[in-house]
Formats: structure tokens, C-alpha cells, sequence
């Protein structure tokens, strides 16, 4: 048994069984109640990386960041030693946002692998989810097949309405807008990237939930709309930028506009 | 460097988490039949009928692997008159089709689709009642996969789809005879006997439905899924559920008769012979039991987990597990005769034709091996690519 199996998904699939079990046979309360509780349990998580990023974000535009990139421009070496006594300097971890992510995103996948296994509509993914439940769990074996009928839904089937995907493409994007403002970065390319990836990834992912199982996009949703808020309750989100369209993915980017800070400056070296 | 470059890294990004997290829900293993003459294994986009004497393909269905047939994984069934062949439509579609292929043209005779847009796509005949609409009459989409294999006895083909309905289709025409609404999908092989039909869904239910009419003789419930097919011989029906129990019902009524508790679940369908009844578990157990009573006669563990069903020629039984190995055990004791490592798992029940033991590996460097009865490598077959 190797330690992705031992330590995330016999542990998800049988979780989600459980409040299958527990939340009275309905799949899609299921999915909904553990997406919401893995996404809890990460916050910490989540937060340590919203704050270090927010904070590697406010010294990127502060103005000795700004002299220092002018001073520097033409000696990367120096400019790099620079960075980071500036970094040491503001008390700024440069991957503080880094190792946070790292440790959710295995986490992340395997709760989205745990679903589509438990949903077992094939017959391999049957024989494969039998080697994941626990033996001590009582009557856990007798649930399957999960009912995967909810309203108009065919959980193993995508949605004949195209409803789910269209709500699948709204959260994503409202998501990806949230998390990466246009203030994120004061470099042109990485805020032309953040721009492509907002728009990339929304559709990109929507046109993957036309065929998904309608399981597997609820928990998309539902993972979207925690993240939201997760975020919201960090950070005062800006709406109006949210719903700021640019599509201007193949031109020059624009200068990312820069948002006065209310709060205080970070720390710079005297 | 441009801005435009930037594009490529993006959309690897997103295209590599989307990969990570894409869902299918096609896939099982080969389907495995066979007549004197030729073995016909079934796999993804082919049929292939491939010559017993030497593991070369005599012919395929469709021709080209290109065709848009759709994916086939439900074992066929081989008649002198006519070959029928289910199949699960294209990756993630659920449209199944119901292909009656003439055996010596290899050619479609005729064909049976279960939704509209199965028969848009192969211009075939829609079965009767299969249009499930919703709101402001848009079509639901149903699950119309062949899973379960096909039988065909007296000019009709009865099988099971995914969507829970049991049909019987006349091979001549293939029309449909009749159809029978069970509860959740069918993922087993229909156990046809000379007046009544045997078949499971993974509701838990067990059918027994009368062969000519398709009304409902008896149902019972049986605690778990079953997934697995059912097998009747002397007034007696057999099957194995994933509670981990294995049952003897009476063919008549359904009553259980005796029942004995498995190590884990239990997959096969299970094989009656001279009073002994043959099964193995996901544990990796194989079991004899008394046919009568139940009793244990004897019980092996000879490798890994169980899907596949035994096989049996003479006193020996043929099975393979999950981990590739491959066993010929005496009949009598469970003893180990031979066995064969081969690369892939053996999740197909292995068929025995004269002195040829057919082994379709899924995931192996072979679509299908013979092997001969006393254990020695004949040929193998691998389709082009």
C-alpha cells in the first residue's frame, strides 16, 4: 500500500462514505458537507499563505522595492543580494506563500480523487475503491451503490442543462479574480499571466465540467464558493475589480494599477 | 522576452491540473469469447477475432480502430448465425450500442441504438420507451453503457445496460422482445436457462424473470451489491455479493437455501460442476463448496485478489488474479498444478477451448495469450499499433 493511498485516500474515501451514511444517503450533501470541512481544516493553511503573499505583495510595491529595482536594474547579482536583505529586513519570507500551497495541494487532489472514486461508475473504479475501504467500518460496504440521483442530476453523468457548468465557470473566475487582484504583482508579465490564467483556467475548466461527472462539478462549486470566502474573511475583497473584464491577453499588458494602502507601510531599512 | 510567450507556460499550467483532476468514467477490462475456430477479444475501439491455431488476427469489427463504433469492454456473443456485440459509445458519452455483426463478412447486419444520440451517430433504429425528458422537453442523459457481457440462446440476445433495464432483442431483426426495468444498473452477464432468466444489479437485488415475457418471476434482496453474475444448475441459483456472502437460492422461489460467509467481496460468477460450486473473493480466496449443502470442500488462497471467474477442463481449474499470476489447480484439492506470471492483471475470466487456455491480460504487452492445458506458451497477440 503506498503512502498516497494510506494517508489521503482511504482516509477521504472512507470520511465521505461515512457522512454519505450519516447525511441520510444523499451524495451530494456528501460531497458538499466534506468539501466544506477538508477546506476548514486547511484554512490555517490557506491563511499562512494569503497573509505572506499579501505581505510579499505590499514590500514589492513600496518605494525602496521601486528604488531598488531602478538602482540595481543593470546588476542582477547585487540586485538579488539587495532583495533579500530587504526581505530579511521587513521580516518578509519571499516563500512564505510557497510551502502552505505545497502542503494543500495534494490534499486538494485528494479529496477530488476521493470523490470520483467513491462514485465508482466504472467498473475499474469499483474494483479499485474496494481496496480502499476500511474492513472495521460497519456497513460502509453495503452503501455502494451510492444513490448518485439529485434533482435533475445524474452525479455519474454531466449536467443535460448545462446549469452546473456555467455555475462551475462563474465560481472559478470570481475565484481567480478574488485571489489574484490586479495588484497582486508589480511586474508587468506576472500580472499579464495572472490575467491569462483568470480567463484560461474559468473556461478551461467549464468546458472540462461539460463532460465531467455533475459530482465531480459540484465539488468545483463548492470548493470555489469556500475559497471565496475563506478569502473574504482575510481580506476585504474589492468587487469592482472582480468584475473588471480586460481580454486584452495578446497586447502590450498594462501597467498594474496600484491600490493606495490604507494600512502601514511595511518596515524598510533605515 | 514578449508577453505573448507567457501564454504557453499558462495554459501548460492549466492544462496539466486539469489532467490531474480530469474524470472518466469509461473503463473496464477485455471482454473474452470464443468458438472452435477463433477467440474474439474485446478492448477500447475493436473487436478482434483472432485464429486459435496460431494468435493471428483472422479479422476486427470495426475494420479500422479509427471508427467511431464507440468503446467495447462487454464480452460478445458468438453464434454460428450472428456475433452480438455491446458497446459503451464514445469515451464519457453512455450511448451504448447494440451491434449484430454477420460472422462471415465480419460486416454490421444491423444495429440498436438506446438513446437519440447513439442513433444519430450510427444511424441505427432507437429501442422503444428510451427517451428520458426533462424540462421544456431537453433530453436526460442516461447511463447506456454495456458493462455486463451478452447471451445469446435461440435467436435472442438478452443482456443488461447500465441504466438498469434487461432487454431481449431477436438477432434476426434485432427488435426488441421485450424489456424489463430493474432497479439500478446491471453490470453482470444474464444466466439463460430453458425458461426463466437469471440477473443481478448492484441494487442488491437478484431477478428471475420469465425468458419468453420478461415479467417478473421473483426479486430478492440480497444485503449488498452484486456485481458479479448469477449461475442456476439443479434447481438452484448461485451468486456472491460484496457483503461478503456467498448464496444458494432456489431457482423457483428465490428462497435462500444456504448461504456461507467470504473473506471480502465476491466478483465471480460462479461455475457448478459435478456437485461443487467454484468461486473466488477479493481477498484472493477460491472457494469449493458442496452445491447442496455449502460446505467447504476445500479453500486456496494461490495469489492475489479474485475478479475473474475459474474456468474448469477436466479436473483442473484455470484462474488468474489481479497481479498478473495466472494457476491451473487441481479440481479435487485446490492444489497448484502450474502456474504462468505474465505482465497486467487478469480481471477476465480465462476460456478454455480443446487444449488451449485463452488469458486476455488487461494493461499487459498482450491483448490475449494461449497458453496450452499442461502450462507452455502457444502464441500471443498484441493488436498493431
Amino acid at each position: 500500500m503506498d503512502f498516497w493511498n494510506l494517508l489521503i485516500i482511504n482516509p477521504m474515501v472512507n470520511s465521505l462514505l461515512f457522512l454519505y451514511q450519516l447525511l441520510f444517503h444523499n451524495f451530494t450533501l456528501a460531497i458538499m458537507v466534506f468539501t466544506i470541512l477538508v477546506r476548514a481544516i486547511t484554512f490555517p493553511l490557506t491563511y499562512q499563505q494569503q497573509k505572506a503573499s499579501k505581505k510579499l505583495m505590499e514590500l514589492q510595491q513600496s518605494n525602496d522595492w521601486k528604488a531598488m529595482q531602478e538602482k540595481y536594474a543593470k546588476d542582477k547579482e547585487k540586485l538579488a543580494q539587495e532583495q533579500m536583505k530587504l526581505y530579511q529586513t521587513a521580516g518578509v519570507n519571499p516563500f512564505g506563500s510557497c510551502l502552505p500551497t505545497l502542503i494543500q495541494f495534494p490534499v486538494l487532489i485528494g479529496l477530488y480523487q476521493s470523490i470520483n472514486l467513491a462514485m465508482a461508475a466504472s467498473p475499474l473504479q469499483l474494483f479499485s475503491l474496494s481496496q480502499h475501504i476500511y474492513p472495521f467500518l460497519p456497513n460502509i460496504t453495503n452503501l455502494i451503490p451510492l444513490k448518485n440521483h439529485f434533482l435533475w442530476l445524474n452525479l455519474g453523468l454531466p449536467d443535460p442543462y448545462f446549469l452546473l457548468p456555467l455555475v462551475v465557470v462563474a465560481t472559478t473566475w470570481v475565484q481567480s479574480k478574488v485571489m489574484t487582484p490586479p495588484t497582486a504583482s508589480a511586474d508587468p508579465q506576472a500580472a499579464q499571466m495572472s490575467q491569462t490564467m483568470s480567463i484560461y483556467m474559468p473556461l478551461m475548466i467549464g468546458w472540462m465540467s461539460l463532460n465531467f461527472p455533475s459530482g465531480l462539478s459540484i465539488y468545483w462549486v463548492i470548493s470555489n464558493i469556500v475559497g471565496i470566502v475563506q478569502y473574504a474573511l482575510t481580506t476585504p475583497i474589492n468587487w469592482k475589480n472582480v468584475f473588471t473584464f480586460n481580454f486584452n491577453l495578446f497586447g502590450p499588458a498594462e501597467p498594474p494599477k496600484v491600490e493606495k494602502s490604507k494600512k502601514k507601510k511595511p518596515r524598510t531599512a533605515p | 522576452m514578449t508577453r505573448k510567450p507567457l501564454l504557453l507556460p499558462g495554459l501548460f499550467l492549466c492544462a496539466l491540473v486539469l489532467a490531474a483532476c480530469g474524470a472518466t468514467t469509461s473503463g473496464s477490462w477485455p471482454g473474452l469469447a470464443a468458438n472452435s475456430d477463433l477467440a474474439f477479444v474485446v478492448l477500447n475501439q475493436q473487436l478482434h477475432a483472432i485464429n486459435l491455431s496460431d494468435g493471428k488476427q483472422a479479422w476486427a469489427f470495426p475494420a479500422s480502430a479509427t471508427a467511431n463504433t464507440g468503446l467495447f469492454y462487454a464480452e460478445p456473443a458468438i453464434t454460428p448465425e450472428i456475433i452480438v456485440l455491446g458497446s459503451e459509445g464514445p469515451t464519457n458519452s453512455h450511448s451504448g450500442i447494440l451491434f449484430g455483426i454477420d460472422p462471415t463478412t465480419h460486416q454490421q447486419r444491423w444495429c440498436l441504438a438506446f438513446d437519440k444520440k447513439g442513433a444519430q451517430r450510427q444511424n441505427c433504429p432507437q429501442a422503444p420507451n428510451t427517451d428520458v425528458t426533462g424540462l421544456f422537453g431537453i433530453a436526460l442523459p442516461n447511463d447506456n453503457r454495456f458493462i455486463g457481457g451478452i447471451v445469446v440462446t435461440e435467436g435472442v440476445a438478452y443482456f443488461g445496460l447500465a441504466n438498469s433495464t434487461i432487454y431481449a432483442v431477436d438477432t434476426t431483426s434485432g427488435s426488441v422482445k421485450w424489456s424489463f426495468k430493474a432497479e439500478n444498473a446491471v453490470w453482470s452477464t444474464p444466466f439463460v436457462t430453458s425458461h426463466a432468466l437469471y440477473v443481478t444489479s448492484l441494487a442488491h437485488l437478484l431477478y428471475a424473470l420469465d425468458r419468453e415475457t420478461g415479467r417478473l418471476l421473483w426479486q430478492k434482496d440480497l444485503g449488498a451489491a452484486i456485481a458479479g453474475g448469477a449461475t442456476a444448475a439443479d434447481g438452484k441459483v448461485y451468486v456472491g455479493t460484496f457483503g461478503s456472502k456467498f448464496y444458494a437460492l432456489s431457482a423457483e422461489t428465490g428462497d435462500e437455501i444456504w448461504s456461507q460467509t467470504t473473506n471480502n467481496w465476491v466478483w465471480t460468477t460462479p461455475v457448478v460442476h459435478a456437485g461443487l460450486v467454484y468461486f473466488g473473493d477479493l481477498a484472493g480466496t477460491l472457494f469449493a463448496l458442496d452445491a447442496n449443502t455449502g460446505d467447504q470442500k476445500w479453500a486456496v488462497t494461490p495469489g492475489g485478489r479474485l475478479r475473474a471467474s475459474p474456468a474448469i477442463a477436466g479436473d483442473t481449474l484455470y484462474i488468474g488474479d489481479e497481479k498478473g499470476k495466472f494457476f491451473a489447480l487441481d479440481l479435487a484439492s485446490g492444489a497448484q498444478r502450474w502456474s504462468q506470471e505474465m505482465k497486467g492483471e487478469l480481471l477476465t475470466s480465462p476460456i478454455v477451448v480443446g487444449d488451449l487456455v485463452l488469458i486476455a491480460p488487461y494493461k499487459g504487452d498482450n491483448l490475449l495469450v494461449g497458453y496450452t492445458t499442461t502450462g507452455a506458451l502457444k502464441w500471443a497477440f498484441a493488436p498493431s499499433k
